[in-house]
């Protein structure tokens, strides 16, 4: 399924990395995969991730015998499958966006508690030391935020009041299009960018709720600041289009109700 | 009745002082200060919005509806409404938001870019 999803993403792209230079066309490969293998994993059979305990030891026995004298080498690799195992797990069994998961180095923890709670559903697993690190992975991940580093001038962070919309496919997706267009816009200048994508809640009207896209980039001077808002609100707005356009009947008007509710805001 | 009719302009023009006013606290002015910035781009966009016909009467939903209108209309626009919206929500009801100077002062200029805009609204 990566594979083939891959080379259709790249394929979508051509035309947009022929103007790159390479140092940055491998980084837009890279975060396209980023995108990709949390969708894999999270269409990966139960099976396949929920392992066994006596099997995992014994298959762990052997290669411990094989492996002799490199034995400290290769106890990094077995702790390394069980940390990839556990993440796996943990991806499995939280209905969130699985981007959220710490998969590799890529993904930082924030310390910020979250504001909302995810609805856990437990997976049931033969193993029980698998379980028990699955559950201690669960726990920091809901109690905190995650910070998305995407190379060296850009921050995306998925505010965990957005937490529970993050069960719905097509919210995915559209938080999807505006990250794709903040990496974009962030790629094209070398300002640090830090985007905060959260919900904000009025205080006067309790059931009207807007996602927002809030960005931070310190040391610009205002007037730079306010092209570049206006830049961000209009390729954000365009992105969403474009998705719109390929979207089914249902999903369209479920779509469009979150881009009406959708602002980019700035903080000078 | 007219003569005695209080011109939106002046909230901003009170604003841009009050900034700059260092007999006054930093925190607090800069907070009256990002109100009184919305206040100004809000009534003059609501006149506007109502010279192309929408509708703005509900008391309880308007700042929604300004909100929603603008950004349906120009969207970049809308997103910086929306912002000084917001940092109007925070200097009125969060206290525990760090707002000073320099967001008073952008307040204004947004209100500002704001206000220059709105006859281009068709």
């Amino acid at each position: 399924m990566l594979n083939n999803e891959l080379k259709k993403a790249i394929r979508e792209l051509a035309d947009d990395l022929s103007f790159l230079p390479e140092e940055k066309i491998s980084e837009v490969i890279t975060y396209v995969i980023e995108d990709l293998l949390p969708l894999a994993i999270l269409a990966m059979k139960d099976d396949s991730v929920t392992i066994d305990s006596s099997r995992l030891k014994a298959v762990e026995f052997q290669e411990r015998r094989r492996w002799g004298k490199d034995m400290r080498e290769f106890e990094e690799k077995i702790y390394e499958r069980r940390e990839i195992l556990k993440h796996l797990q943990a991806a499995k069994s939280m209905s969130i966006d699985p981007k959220e998961i710490d998969l590799g180095s890529q993904v930082m923890i924030m310390p910020q508690r979250a504001l909302t709670n995810i609805p856990i559903t437990k997976q049931s697993s033969t193993n029980s030391e698998l379980e028990h690190l699955s559950e201690e992975s669960l726990s920091s991940l809901v109690d905190f935020g995650m910070r998305h580093s995407r190379g060296g001038n850009l921050h995306f962070t998925i505010d965990h009041s957005l937490n529970d919309r993050m069960k719905d496919a097509i919210f995915v997706k559209f938080c999807s299009t505006i990250e794709k267009s903040s990496r974009r816009i962030a790629m094209a200048h070398k300002n640090q960018f830090n985007f905060i994508l959260k919900e904000r809640k009025d205080v006067e009207l309790p059931d009207w709720n807007r996602t927002v896209l809030f960005v931070q980039f310190p040391k610009v001077k205002f007037e730079d600041g306010n092209i570049l808002w206006s830049i961000l609100s209009n390729e954000t707005r365009n992105d969403m289009k474009n998705v719109i356009k390929i979207l089914g009947t249902e999903d369209l008007s479920h779509f469009t109700d979150y881009v009406e509710k959708f602002n980019v805001e700035m903080d000078f | 009745m007219s003569s005695s009719r209080y011109k939106a302009d002046l909230f901003l023009e009170f604003a841009e002082k009050l900034i700059l006013d260092g007999r006054y606290e930093e925190k607090s002015r800069s907070r009256v200060v990002v109100g009184r910035a919305y206040y100004t781009a809000f009534l003059k966009a609501k006149k506007r919005l109502g010279e192309l016909g929408y509708q703005l009467n509900s008391t309880l939903t308007i700042h929604k509806q300004v909100i929603e209108a603008l950004t349906k209309l120009k969207p970049d626009l809308g997103d910086k409404f929306s912002g000084l919206f917001d940092k109007r929500v925070d200097a009125d009801y969060h206290m525990d938001i760090d707002i000073r100077k320099d967001t008073g002062k952008s307040s204004i200029k947004t209100a500002q870019i704001i206000i220059s805009e709105l006859p281009k609204l068709k």
